[in-house]
């Protein structure tokens, strides 16, 4: 079939009015109006000359073929008869039917507005979050709005580098490492804008430098929302190393990044659009100005992965675990209540009370009046807060344990093979050769299907090992102890157990107030100089006792003939979880005399074993008044200072998880 | 030939006089050491910067006295060493008199104070700990303001005996302060006003200010000795800081301190004279100097 003449200059004359309203609409504020009309109309022969010279190709090639078709026909007639001229007929009429309805496609793409389609997508998306913790369903999603916004919002400027982004962070693991990005990833982010910069110079629609920097502003946007979509929080916290308590999870978490993106790039120009451009506004600001996150447990650090189903797991677990409401539904709660005098007291109140409703729920507490004391305990903790501590980093030697990153030869996919043995690998490195224990336990999981595995340490059929060697890597093989069929989630969970970490804390003594200020300066450059020295101090091991002492429990300089206070926590630092405490003993106090003011704090000092919530990372354990000994009231010197020591017994637990994990069983082998 | 022999005489004599000078110095010696800003200096020490853990420590620190002054009660101590890493024998070592510069002693006393200690063990997994501390110097001296004055009653005219600019009776300009730079310790008196009332009786009211000039802190000033010629005078202190007119304790750290002394007196003589002030100025002063001490593994 041939395309009429009339039905020729019909498309033409529809595509030159699409082409000419979206080159007006580009062309911006209308400043200098002859000019913009000059360069618009130029814009629109260039668009129009490319988008002819594709269809007339297209065109074109059917015309030449057109011949050979009507050959192919006759011959098919010869031979075959009318049924091979229909099909080569149709064929034809198939392929320019094709033609007219991809350039009808293209043109109701460029039509259709896709700012609009991903602002409804990405806001339906971000209502039902909760419900999808699937890591597949989550990617695939995040990939596709990414991809959908570079090619239509976009419109393809920065799609090579959404491209080199997207085999990078799903195919490569989502490397940060220093050597990765100096070799790999500058090379090809510029090989990315050079390509496209080449492309639009022999297309003749721009220079290459125009080229390049559209590259790089057409994917920047949609990749940064993949990230923050996905796993943001621990891009900024482990490789920028921004401080938890700077990020705002609760700006990340509850802003819908797509539909935003959407709302901000249709191009309805109408008043509703209008009043929801401005209500995203207000609810950012308002989420910035009102949201709290309390601090009482800290910032909820994600785990760190090598990958993005670590993040993303990562991720489900904090959702899982504690974690305040949205602090817009406070600031409805206390609207609703009438606290418009005290909005921000009543919010942040708001937000302690969901946080500490979270933290009994996670430790199983639901109902009734044990949830009532656990309400009343947990909120009296937050009051408190935890203390702050930070890593010495003149403790250059101290334990680390890790699982080696799973392997290419990870037996994902078996066949006929139920009971297939997995390996892993634990590095344990331990310069200072504390006895340290190890447990090992792994298992499967499908659903609700949860199967134990057999676990076999360096050879030999044990779950667990206790050593003071300095290197020490456990090579564990598990093997399931039922028969596998399908698609399981392998989890490998390692105990370190009586773990020794020691935490250090300075102090100066003076004996008057007059003293305090007389030598404060002095102090403060000299024995105290630093802006963090006047917290407790421990190596950057999974978990420490932080605590203060003194006046005030953060004040460095104690005036020895007032009354003195220790206030103490335990931080969770690393990557797994603090699983038990076995006991903490502030044993330079006890060494030195110094005792609890009150015989009622006679555990102050040193405790056994205590259990603390899950994912809990900074846990309040005590706090009592001390009495100084004689040595510490009266000296000769203007000022003294010490150093006074603690240790924390504990284990931790340090999991490692590969998902996917499948087992086909053919019949009959 | 008489006044050849007379000039050949002269001429001998002449270079037997300057050639009985010691060195470029024609006159009686000067003595400086009561001018300026002088006071007591680290010259030198041996105390270590580092040190190994588990080891002994010992170092010595020496303690010149560029003041023109003696100094009493010298303690030397060492601030702000982790008692949990260093521990001294002795933290503090004492020196009952360290002389001041003086004609006679013209480079001041000098002393070496030695400390010594143990270095504990570091932290668990630590492979150097650094220690910032202080070496504090307190000691005990004084400073004297003897400077010639001229003093008029005001009943008189001027221009009699000293050679005032502007004094004088009946409303006439005040004398202004005269400025000193320093009486050869850290202690100083920066200016003398002399204001001499007007009346029956010759009296005579001198207004100084006191302020320290060196590198420390005044901890205490009290009034010695005071006299106008041979007549005493009534002194005391006043200032923001003074809470008893005969001294003064400075308690907190300022960045400036300085007080004002007040004394009063009669007059010799209605007639304008010149004659010696005398003011002594007891001080109980400390410095400190920053040092390091790093211990390795």
């Amino acid at each position: 079939m041939v395309i009429s003449e009339e039905q020729r200059r019909s498309n033409e004359a529809l595509k030159e009015r699409l082409l000419r309203k979206r080159a007006f609409r580009e062309a911006g504020p209308v400043e200098r109006p002859l000019a913009q009309l000059a360069a618009t109309e130029r814009k629109i022969a260039e668009d129009s000359s490319k988008n002819n010279k594709f269809f007339s190709k297209l065109s074109k090639g059917f015309s030449r073929s057109r011949p050979y078709l009507g050959a192919a026909a006759k011959g098919g007639a010869k031979f075959g008869g009318g049924a091979t001229k229909v099909i080569v007929k149709g064929g034809m009429a198939a392929g320019s039917a094709a033609g007219s309805a991809a350039s009808a496609a293209h043109e109701k793409i460029r039509d259709s507005d896709p700012g609009f389609v991903l602002f409804i997508a990405g806001m339906l998306v971000f209502a039902f979050n909760e419900y999808i913790d699937n890591y597949s369903l989550a990617l695939i999603i995040a990939t596709f709005f990414m991809f959908y916004s570079a090619l239509t919002v976009f419109e393809k400027e920065g799609i090579v580098f959404v491209t080199l982004f997207f085999i990078w962070y799903v195919g490569l693991g989502g490397r940060y490492d220093i050597a990765f990005i100096r070799y790999y990833a500058f090379p090809l982010a510029l090989a990315g804008m050079l390509v496209h910069g080449l492309v639009k110079k022999f297309r003749h629609t721009g220079t290459v430098a125009e080229g390049a920097i559209g590259e790089l502003k057409g994917g920047a946007i949609p990749i940064l929302l993949f990230i923050m979509d996905l796993g943001l929080i621990d891009l900024l916290l482990n490789y920028f190393k921004i401080p938890a308590a700077i990020i705002n999870i609760t700006f990340l978490k509850f802003v819908p990044w797509w539909g935003l993106l959407g709302i901000f790039t249709t191009r309805k120009d109408t008043t509703l659009i209008t009043v929801l451009r401005v209500l995203a506004i207000l609810y950012i600001i308002s989420l910035i100005f009102v949201g709290v996150a309390p601090s009482a447990y800290g910032e909820l650090k994600e785990s760190v992965g090598t990958g993005p189903e670590e993040l993303f797991q990562a991720r489900l677990d904090a959702q899982k675990g504690i974690k305040p409401e949205n602090p817009l539904t406070s600031y409805g709660t206390c609207l609703i209540t009438g606290r418009l005098a005290e909005l921000d007291v009543c919010v942040s109140e708001e937000q302690k009370k969901s946080l500490a409703k979270s933290a009994c729920k996670n430790m199983g507490i639901t109902s009734g009046a044990e949830l009532d004391q656990c309400l009343k305990d947990e909120l009296a903790k937050m009051e408190r807060g935890g203390a702050k501590g930070t890593t010495d980093l003149s403790r250059k030697e101290f334990l680390t344990a890790e699982f080696m990153p799973v392997k290419d030869s990870f037996p994902r996919m078996v066949f006929n093979e139920p009971r297939k043995i997995y390996p892993a690998t634990l590095l344990v490195k331990n310069p200072l050769q504390q006895q340290l224990g190890v447990e090992v336990n792994c298992k499967f999981t499908r659903g609700s299907v949860e199967i134990q595995g057999e676990v076999n340490i360096n050879g030999e059929k044990k779950n667990r090992q206790v050593s003071s060697r300095k290197n020490d890597p456990l090579n564990i093989l598990c093997q399931p102890s039922a028969d596998l069929n399908g698609r399981y989630t392998f989890e490998i969970e390692a105990v370190l157990m009586d773990i020794v970490t020691t935490t250090t804390l300075t102090r100066a003594l003076v004996k008057t107030q007059l003293d305090k200020e007389r030598w404060e300066g002095e102090i403060k450059s000299t024995a105290l100089a630093g802006f963090d020295s006047g917290l407790s101090r421990s190596a950057d091991e999974f978990a420490r006792l932080n605590y203060g002492f003194g006046n005030f429990p953060d004040d460095p300089i104690i005036i020895a003939d007032r009354p003195v206070v220790l206030s103490a926590s335990v931080e969770d630092l690393g990557k797994g979880q603090l699983k038990r405490i076995k006991s903490y003993t502030f044993s330079s106090f006890l060494e030195k005399g110094i005792a609890p003011a009150s015989a009622d704090d006679q555990n102050c000092l040193q405790r056994g074993e205590i259990v603390i919530p899950q994912k809990v990372r900074n846990y309040h354990l005590t706090e009592c008044f001390l009495e100084l000994t004689p040595e510490y009231k009266s000296f000769s010197l203007p000022f003294i200072v010490e150093t006074f020591e603690a240790q924390l017994v504990y284990d931790y637990s340090l999991t490692q998880k590969v998902l996917g994990i499948q087992v086909e069983i053919t019949l009959g082998k | 030939m008489n006044s050849k022999l007379i000039l050949s005489a002269l001429i001998l004599s002449s270079l037997l006089f300057l050639g009985c000078g010691t060195g470029n110095q024609i006159g009686p010696e000067v003595d400086d050491s009561k001018t300026g800003v002088k006071e007591l200096a680290l010259s030198s020490d041996t105390f270590p910067q580092a040190v190994f853990a588990n080891s002994q420590i010992q170092g010595t620190f020496t303690l010149k006295n560029n003041a023109g002054y003696d100094a009493e009660n010298v303690q030397i101590k060492l601030l702000g060493l982790d008692r949990n890493y260093v521990e001294l024998s002795y933290e503090t070592e004492s020196i009952n008199i360290l002389p001041g510069r003086s004609l006679f002693s013209k480079e001041g006393g000098e002393e070496i104070i030695a400390f010594r200690g143990t270095v504990k063990n570091l932290a668990k997994g630590a492979d150097q700990n650094t220690q910032r501390y202080l070496v504090l110097v307190t000691y005990s001296s004084k400073v004297e303001f003897s400077p010639t004055v001229c003093v008029d009653s005001g009943l008189y005219l001027v221009g009699s005996n000293c050679n005032f600019k502007e004094i004088g009776a009946g409303g006439k300009k005040r004398p202004t302060p005269e400025t000193f730079s320093g009486q050869g310790a850290p202690v100083a008196f920066n200016n003398l006003e002399i204001i001499p009332y007007t009346g029956t009786e010759s009296e005579i009211e001198l207004r100084m200010k006191v302020a320290d000039r060196g590198r420390g802190q005044i901890k205490l000033l009290r009034l010695g000795r005071s006299a106008l010629g041979s007549i005493p005078l009534q002194c005391e202190f006043h200032g923001k800081n003074v809470e008893r007119p005969e001294g003064v304790i400075f308690n907190e750290k300022a960045s400036s301190q300085e007080v004002d002394i007040v004394c009063s007196g009669k007059l010799e003589s209605g007639v304008a004279y010149k004659t010696a002030l005398f003011i002594e100025l007891f001080y109980d002063y400390e410095f400190t100097e920053s040092r390091t001490l790093e211990i390795r593994r």
